[in-house]
């Protein structure tokens, strides 16, 4: 019963540091928001992300936004001292993916393993060596880096932190997060970690960078499952318990670390455990916990050990590590020169000061929304699928909700950004778009009095002609207050981007034909 | 000085302002430059209102207006304003930006370009409601005097200029009634207004009438133009909520 109790509080334990994470998540994303107490690090959760790390190198190209990614380095270092334990004890995601796996009904659970296939599993050796299990997640991160290295950025479907930020931003609005409801869902009715395991982009980097780490002792990891095979009853209560179906545990013929790629150090298979002294959760050589109940009978089937060395040919779902290398090279350089073409058809929108660039803007932004959050008008909204998914979520100024007040909040959108989207700029240099008058429609041009785009403007670009505005272009900074205030159902001054404003005042097409009318 | 002098000839402050009273006053605070650019009433001229409010036993004096350019923080204290409101004992409760959510809507009996409108409680739950105008040039109105003021202290001014913005002045005026007009005309802002920057004159003058429409109607001479020729002065003249014949008054020049 005690070493029950203790068993139990390592579950415990896991569960309140992920509820704490996951608590300092949201409350740093909720706390974007200004004017709220403002944390000088308030993205560093954001900027936990190594992929995001990585994915940045390519697009901002320049190495040194690696240094505005420490926290991702250090969890990097970490990770290959103790794998993936990021994704059992910190992601914000997995903590919600876990919530839905313990709430399930027993009628959903998830097919668990039976004595034969572990005595099939056994006698196969499990994983080996050179092979990669579950990879489609590689194949998706290849995606993800080819693409970003062609300019689209992929993250917004891939980064855990992204997509669990977004989230809290559309709850908040509200919203319905419907990629986070999907992955949730699919946690709830199929299995819990299986985006984790299958598909999850960061998760496949970091069991890549684990997998560098492998041969480690456990006296130098801070997190590892260790295991002593001599004590071992193969009862396969491990490989059940575990989220990830990591064999390891129970396959395992070695003494000491268990280091599989794909293993998050979460400690079920401690727990599960019923044969004492087998396995153990060890820190730096310290047990944290141990596995064995007093009196516990192996739960499934009693297989003998089999003989040492029996890596066999692997499972059925796995492909070599050198073929697969191959064809996400092959892959990555195709997919390169797909994302350049997307780039180059990218039709310019209006965006917060410091994104004019709009190439260099959807590849460098992940759409976490967090700009949004924090613009103290609310004038980011983001883009739905009217220019594709190639844009889909990325933040759009609309000075119609409320103009820009970049002079005024200290560019509060940059600061937030983990990723380089948004460059700072100095308020004498900001130039979002231009403002144009629609003489159909503004009340003055049709003769009636009216200067409230005139009253709000704070550059002075709008000077008066016989009572009626016009836009003074070299003043214009495109802050939309103006847009924003307009009397008329639909703005008759509206700010267009810098580069449509542009074509509109050359073009004499256009503009003649609406000076007829 | 000029502002107590003007007051004083229409029998003091304590004529308006009652023991215990909250009053509430409507600067042209809405632009950012100071005294000197014409387009806000000059911080002295507040200042004083205040100071013959509170002498009069004013219970509380608060100091109200809608800022057009980013934050009402910001624009009472580069115009002076703020500074001087708290240095005579008011408070300022005002609005800016974009925000249009504090209103109250407000029936508007008789009125021709609208029905209702959404003007800030401050201003309808007041026992005395003076408005503080600077006069100066405006480029939609003609003149911006002691009415057109009165559009900072309605929340959505869309409102006002897409149903006719003389005769929306004049309904505005037609429910919240100033009970004394304090027209700054000492600096004016004679073109480009009403934000500027255009021509300044000094003018030196500081009218006063418990007669809003008056106040205007004089204040339009001193531009050389005529009250009939300002369309709001003119529509409230029509409907009766003062006089533009402002010589059937008694003027006091003091």
């Amino acid at each position: 019963m005690k070493s029950g109790a203790r068993r139990r509080r390592l579950n415990i334990t896991r569960r309140a540091v992920q509820a704490a994470f996951l608590a300092l998540f949201v409350l740093l994303a909720v706390e974007a928001a200004y004017p709220p107490l403002r944390l000088p690090a308030s993205n560093f959760l954001l900027r936990l992300d190594p992929l995001a790390a990585v994915v940045s190198i390519f697009t901002v190209h320049r190495l040194s936004v690696i240094a505005q990614f420490w926290p991702a380095l250090v969890l990097l270092g970490l990770t290959a001292l103790s794998g993936r334990f990021f994704c059992a004890w910190i992601c914000p995601l997995g903590t919600c993916f876990d919530a839905a796996g313990a709430v399930k009904p027993k009628a959903l659970r998830y097919y668990q393993p039976r004595g034969a296939e572990i005595r099939e599993l056994r006698a196969a050796g499990g994983q080996s060596g050179g092979r990669l299990r579950r990879w489609p997640k590689y194949v998706f991160l290849a995606v993800v880096i080819g693409l970003a290295i062609g300019g689209v950025n992929l993250l917004y479907i891939g980064s855990p932190m992204v997509v669990a930020n977004r989230a809290v931003y559309q709850l908040l609005l509200p919203a319905v997060p419907f990629l986070f409801i999907g992955l949730v869902l699919v946690a709830f009715l199929y299995r819990p970690r299986f985006w984790c395991d299958d598909l999850c982009p960061t998760g496949a980097l970091m069991s890549l960078v684990s997998a560098a780490g492998k041969r480690l002792p456990a006296r130098v990891s801070p997190l590892a499952v260790v295991k002593e095979p001599a004590a071992c009853i193969s009862c396969g209560a491990c490989f059940k318990r575990c989220d990830f179906e990591v064999a390891e545990p129970l396959v395992s013929q070695r003494v000491g670390r268990l280091a599989s790629v794909d293993c998050t150090q979460c400690g079920e298979c401690v727990e599960a455990c019923p044969a004492g002294g087998a396995l153990a959760l060890e820190s730096f050589g310290l047990k944290l916990a141990a596995s064995g109940k007093k009196g516990a009978r192996p739960v499934e089937g009693r297989l003998r050990p089999v003989a040492d060395g029996a890596e066999g040919a692997g499972g059925k779902f796995v492909i070599g590590r050198r073929e697969f290398i191959e064809s996400a090279g092959v892959g990555a350089v195709l997919l390169a020169g797909y994302g350049v073409g997307l780039r180059k058809t990218a039709a310019p929108v209006l965006r917060m000061p410091g994104a004019q660039d709009e190439q260099a803007f959807i590849a460098r932004c992940n759409r976490c929304e967090a700009c949004a959050r924090a613009c103290p008008p609310g004038c980011l909204k983001p883009m739905g699928l009217d220019s594709g998914l190639q844009k889909l979520w990325t933040p759009r100024f609309v000075p119609r909700q409320a103009g820009c007040v970049f002079d005024q909040c200290g560019q509060a959108c940059q600061s937030v950004c983990p990723t380089h989207a948004i460059e700072r700029v100095e308020p004498g240099q900001v130039r979002i778009g231009r403002a144009q008058v629609n003489k159909r429609t503004c009340l003055a041009w049709r003769g009636n009095p009216c200067l409230v785009c005139y009253e709000r403007c704070r550059f002075n670009a709008i000077s008066l002609d016989r009572e009626r505005p016009v836009v003074q272009a070299d003043k214009c900074t495109g802050c939309g207050a103006c847009e924003e205030t307009c009397p008329t159902g639909k703005a008759s001054i509206k700010v267009l981007p810098l580069s449509a404003s542009a074509r509109n005042d050359s073009g004499g097409g256009s503009r003649g034909r609406r000076n007829k009318v | 000085m000029l502002a107590r002098k003007a007051v004083d000839a229409l029998g003091g402050m304590g004529r308006f302002v009652k023991p215990g009273n909250v009053v509430v006053i409507k600067p042209n605070a809405s632009f950012m430059d100071g005294p000197h650019g014409g387009t806000s009433t000059h911080p002295s001229v507040v200042s004083e209102v205040i100071s013959m409010c509170r002498q009069a036993g004013a219970g509380r004096v608060i100091v109200t207006d809608h800022c057009l350019r980013g934050d009402y923080q910001t624009c009472f204290e580069k115009n002076g304003i703020g500074a001087a409101v708290r240095a005579a004992g008011g408070e300022v409760i005002a609005y800016g930006g974009s925000d249009s959510s504090q209103g109250r809507v407000t029936q508007i009996p008789g009125g021709v370009a609208m029905r209702q409108a959404s003007i800030y409680p401050v201003v309808l739950d007041a026992d005395v409601f003076i408005t503080v105008p600077k006069a100066k040039h405006h480029s939609g109105a003609g003149l911006s005097l002691g009415m057109k003021n009165l559009i900072g202290v309605t929340a959505n001014m869309s409102n006002v200029h897409n149903n006719g913005l003389h005769e929306g002045i004049a309904d505005i005026a037609s429910v919240v009634r100033p009970d004394l007009s304090v027209i700054d005309a000492s600096i004016v802002l004679t073109s480009n207004g009403p934000g500027g920057p255009g021509q300044i004159k000094d003018l030196g003058t500081v009218i006063a009438s418990s007669d809003f429409v008056a106040a205007d109607s004089y204040a339009c001479t001193l531009f050389g133009m005529t009250p009939e020729s300002v369309g709001y002065v003119a529509a409230a003249g029509r409907r009766g909520l003062g006089k533009t014949d402002y010589n059937s008054l008694k003027i006091a020049n003091v």
